[in-house]
């Protein structure tokens, strides 16, 4: 049975969603404005994504943005998957508790002391070992791991709960080792929330620009560094450009992953 | 038809030449400090079906996993076939299981996951084809392979678990709860079919359930758990007429009991005073109860006969008033009190209908029952 | 050697390997890097690079000596614009709080309450700006509030107003910028929350003669309290150090701690006072985090909420 949504819920719901949809809507309509000033419009255009195009500073951060964010998830899966089935399937182990509340704090922790922290200990690292030498898109992989495999870790982990345990047992009982099992049962059926734990994390790399400014060294600008870098002193169409290709590529990505779900049930 | 003459024979508990097929050895397990399973012995018999029946909590599916190596025991030992398993992983044993939640792989085929067990014993493949296919025919789902399990009912996965767990013809299968997951009706009917196939492929079942009748129809001789312990080990008939405790009495089946004082013990008889049913008990068997000593002695509901006129014997009989009937169509059950005020039930088939039934609320009834069917229980 | 090997479990099937890696790389790259900053907060200030003394020293007899150095912490005590930096960031978080429940519960209940497949949509709406850049989301408004932005262009072209009003580059905006940002980590908790309570005891509640209001206040709000309070810690924690939206839309009027030690960090590159900082602002969220964590086992699932 289904309530019929009170007046009140309705007016707050389409406010909220208005709310959430209409800035983004005014950054994609004012992209194809032929202006320079951004708040007058003056006739559609499309030059802004034409000077995108050209700008090789932010293509070339777009590369290194990029490079860092598959890597860093491929790795926060893997590690963010390890963490999970140590904490869904160990039962209790010494440092349970403590390792839950580690995997977990990077995801509340405020960037600014993540990213400081990271970055004092990059340097510290490479007072002592020398490694890693310098700073640029390896460290700022590690950091973005460090961020990714907390999200990672709360899918993969929420999909395993789920899981009945005796399917395992069975695989086992059936002659497999464990090895096996883990490839031939787990990781098929984890693999969904493996998949949506990557783009989570790819997502949130490609996204990240506080902790990758402390961590980055000369040369390994990220994007949302360059696109910083050019939105404090105020408001360029280019940028309005890039946004109306970062939104709809993320809007289609979505929309095809819905629909893969929705095909598969 | 031969194979059923054979099993109806076949007594291998009652041979002591025969070799126990598999065998536990003063198996405990424990967890947390509490014991789960008690020091339990236990020797089964190829081709049995065997039955572990409890309450929930009275670690029956602790032992069956045990036995799949899914625990190992805290203490004692477990042979297979004269072979030590006790410490062998659970894929490395001839023993395979079928689940309650039938635990079917979600993103595999029926055949496929079939074929997993033999796959994994690198099987060529167009062995594994015919196996399969074989097995599937046995369950009657050849034509259902190539579904996913999601696209079963409940019914038609019961089958290919069972299926999955058979294909690989372990010494021992294993099997938890294998009907709870289904209705009533259809958990009625599988009842047969799954002995049946046990009876075809001749392979050594145990159970676990917590369903008395189940356990009943089903097995050649069953085992009564309570709080980790096997209170009895017998044929369902024996369990059923020859309750060897007060718990397993009253475990399986309802039962009354009435509390007594031995006054003669012979070879073949047992006399027992009993106040409390208003009665003097000539049970038709001995016991270990020394004269004078308190016993109870226990009677089916179905094993007293109710009447208006006396009957002709002067011990098992006692009266009462009918205080409640209770119809369930086949047979009623009449609630009589006794002179000492306790309601004794008494079961009887309703040979006629409802409003011809002679016996009625608050008559003055006798109630006898034979020598026989009368228990003495004296643990 | 080989016992030891043993003993150690290198094996890398074994499930110690599979808990240890995970737990190796977060202690290597969380826990340490926070000792560190512990560590450099207690350091004195030194021009080069690090720039920052050593805390431990070796004296020339072989003497090992640890400088534990509180003049960082001093001086931030002694500097009321750091009190009110860190005053600032907790107001600034706690209304950004407050305002993203207000606006997150209502549409979480709504969610919760619309028909099965209208629901999966509504949710991928909530869900959808929180994969887009976050950068992007903050910087749309400054095309809004600004003095030339959408809102003083539109009011001043209605005749309703003849100079801009200041929309940005005050508390407002980033209050503003924060419940923008933070609405679908308030949305989804609340959701898994209210999407799991079983409606018919609200029928229930009517049955025994309890009006709309009253039922919702004392049967769905208790129900739904661990949403309420894993949804707020999910914003309050994370806004409390918030760099980006006062930044962007606070101005220079607006200092939240995060800005601040970016700052010290970046411009005034004096990274003891920094670490300090930083030091301080984790003692405030210490609370918080350990409540948020108390949750974090109901609230596992709702980033996979679908």
């Amino acid at each position: 049975m289904q309530n019929k949504l009170s007046p009140f819920l309705k007016t707050v719901m389409i406010f909220g969603y208005a709310f959430l949809y209409l800035p983004i809507l005014t950054l994609i309509i004012f992209s194809f404005n032929s202006s320079r000033q951004v708040t007058v419009w003056q006739g559609f255009s499309t030059r802004w994504y034409t000077a995108l195009l050209q700008d090789e500073t932010l293509l070339k951060s777009l590369l290194i943005s990029l490079q860092v964010a598959t890597s860093a998830a491929t790795l926060a899966v893997i590690l963010g998957t390890l963490a999970a089935i140590s904490l869904v399937r160990f039962g209790r182990f010494k440092g349970r508790g403590f390792f839950g509340i580690l995997t977990t704090a990077p995801m509340i922790m405020p960037e600014v002391i993540t990213g400081l922290s990271l970055l004092l200990l990059f340097v510290g690292l490479e007072q002592i070992i020398g490694w890693p030498h310098g700073r640029g898109i390896f460290t700022i992989t590690l950091a973005h791991t460090t961020l990714c495999m907390a999200y990672v870790t709360i899918v993969v982990r929420g999909r395993l709960v789920d899981m009945d345990v005796s399917l395992e047992e069975a695989a086992l009982d059936l002659g497999a080792r464990p090895i096996k099992v883990f490839t031939a049962i787990i990781l098929p059926i984890i693999f969904p929330a493996l998949l949506s734990g990557w783009l989570l994390a790819f997502a949130l790399s490609l996204d990240d620009l506080v902790i990758a400014s402390f961590v980055a060294g000369p040369g390994s600008s990220t994007l949302p560094m360059v696109i910083f870098s050019s939105i404090r002193f105020g408001i360029t169409p280019q940028i309005n450009a890039l946004a109306t290709l970062i939104i709809s590529t993320v809007a289609i990505g979505v929309m095809i992953a819905g629909w893969l779900m929705h095909r598969n049930k | 038809m031969k194979q059923k003459q054979r099993r109806i024979n076949l007594q291998p508990w009652q041979d002591s030449k025969t070799k126990p097929y598999i065998h536990l050895e003063g198996v405990s397990k424990e967890f947390n400090g509490v014991l789960a399973v008690d020091d339990v012995t236990l020797s089964i018999f190829q081709e049995e079906f065997f039955s572990l029946l409890g309450p929930s909590g009275c670690g029956k599916t602790t032992l069956l996993r045990m036995l799949a190596g899914f625990e190992m025991p805290t203490k004692g030992k477990i042979y297979i076939d004269g072979v030590d398993v006790t410490r062998r992983p659970a894929y490395d044993r001839p023993v395979n299981m079928m689940f309650q939640s039938y635990a079917l792989f979600p993103h595999m085929t029926v055949e496929q996951n079939i074929a997993f067990g033999l796959k994994q014993e690198r099987i060529p493949k167009t062995e594994i084809q015919e196996r399969v296919k074989e097995v599937l025919k046995l369950v009657q789902m050849e034509k259902y392979g190539s579904r996913a399990p999601h696209q079963l009912s409940g019914g038609q996965r019961q089958r290919v678990a069972l299926a999955r767990s058979l294909v690989k013809r372990p010494k021992l299968l294993l099997l938890d709860e294998p009907l709870a997951a289904l209705d009533k009706r259809l958990r009625e009917q599988t009842q047969f079919e799954l002995v049946n196939i046990q009876e075809k492929v001749g392979i050594t079942f145990i159970m676990v359930t917590h369903d008395q009748e189940e356990a009943m129809t089903m097995s050649t001789r069953l085992g009564v758990m309570d709080h980790g312990r096997l209170r009895q080990i017998a044929t369902p008939n024996e369990v059923y007429e020859y309750p060897n405790s007060e718990y397993v009495a009253d475990f399986i089946g309802s039962i009354n009991k009435f509390e007594g004082l031995v006054t003669k013990v012979e070879d073949n008889h047992i006399l027992v005073d009993s106040e409390e049913a208003g009665s003097e008990f000539y049970v038709g068997h001995s016991a270990e109860a020394p004269v004078g000593s308190h016993v109870k002695v226990a009677i089916r509901p179905e094993k007293m006969m109710i009447d208006h006129a006396a009957p002709n014997q002067k011990k098992n009989v006692t009266k009462g008033i009918v205080r409640d009937i209770g119809y369930l169509g086949d047979v009623s059950i009449y609630h009589v009190e006794l002179k000492s005020g306790k309601i004794v039930l008494v079961t009887q088939p309703n040979l006629v209908r409802l409003a011809e039934r002679p016996v009625t609320w608050d008559d003055s009834v006798y109630l006898f029952w034979r020598a026989e069917n009368s228990i003495v229980l004296t643990a | 050697m080989k016992s030891i090997l043993r003993k150690l479990k290198l094996n890398f099937s074994s499930p110690f390997w599979v808990t240890a890696i995970p737990f190796g790389w977060l202690l290597l790259f969380f826990l340490i890097p926070f000792l560190i900053v512990l560590k450099i907060s207690f350091s004195d200030l030194r021009f080069g690079l690090p720039p920052y003394a050593p805390l431990m020293e070796w004296t020339s007899e072989g003497l090992l000596i640890i400088k534990i150095n509180l003049t960082n912490y001093t001086f931030i005590g002694t500097d009321s614009l750091y009190l009110f930096a860190y005053l600032d960031s907790l107001t600034i978080a706690l209304l950004g709080t407050i305002g993203c429940l207000c606006i997150g519960y209502p549409m979480a209940y709504g969610i919760a309450k619309a028909s099965p497949s209208k629901r999966t949509i509504l949710l991928m709406l909530v869900i959808l700006p929180f994969w887009t850049s976050f950068l992007l989301r903050v910087y749309a408004w400054i095309g809004i509030l600004s003095p030339q932005g959408y809102i003083n262009t539109l009011l001043i072209n209605l005749g309703l107003i003849s100079t801009p009003l200041s929309l940005i580059d005050n508390t407002f905006a980033t209050v503003l910028g924060i419940i923008y940002c933070y609405l679908p980590f308030m949305i989804l908790p609340l959701y898994a929350f209210l999407e799991k309570i079983d409606y018919a005891l609200l029928e229930a509640a009517y049955d025994l003669g309890a009006r709309p209001f009253q039922a919702f206040i004392r049967i769905i709000w208790p129900l739904s309290r661990p949403g309420v309070i894993a949804g707020s810690l999910l914003v309050f924690i994370p806004a409390v150090g918030e760099f980006v939206i006062p930044e962007l839309l606070g101005g220079s009027q607006t200092l939240m701690i995060g800005k601040v030690i970016w700052n010290e960090f970046f411009t005034n590159r004096t990274w003891p006072v920094a670490a300090a900082l930083a030091v301080i602002m984790l003692v405030f969220l210490i609370l918080p985090i350990a409540i948020f964590q108390r949750y974090q086992e109901q609230q596992v699932r709702f980033l996979d909420a679908e």
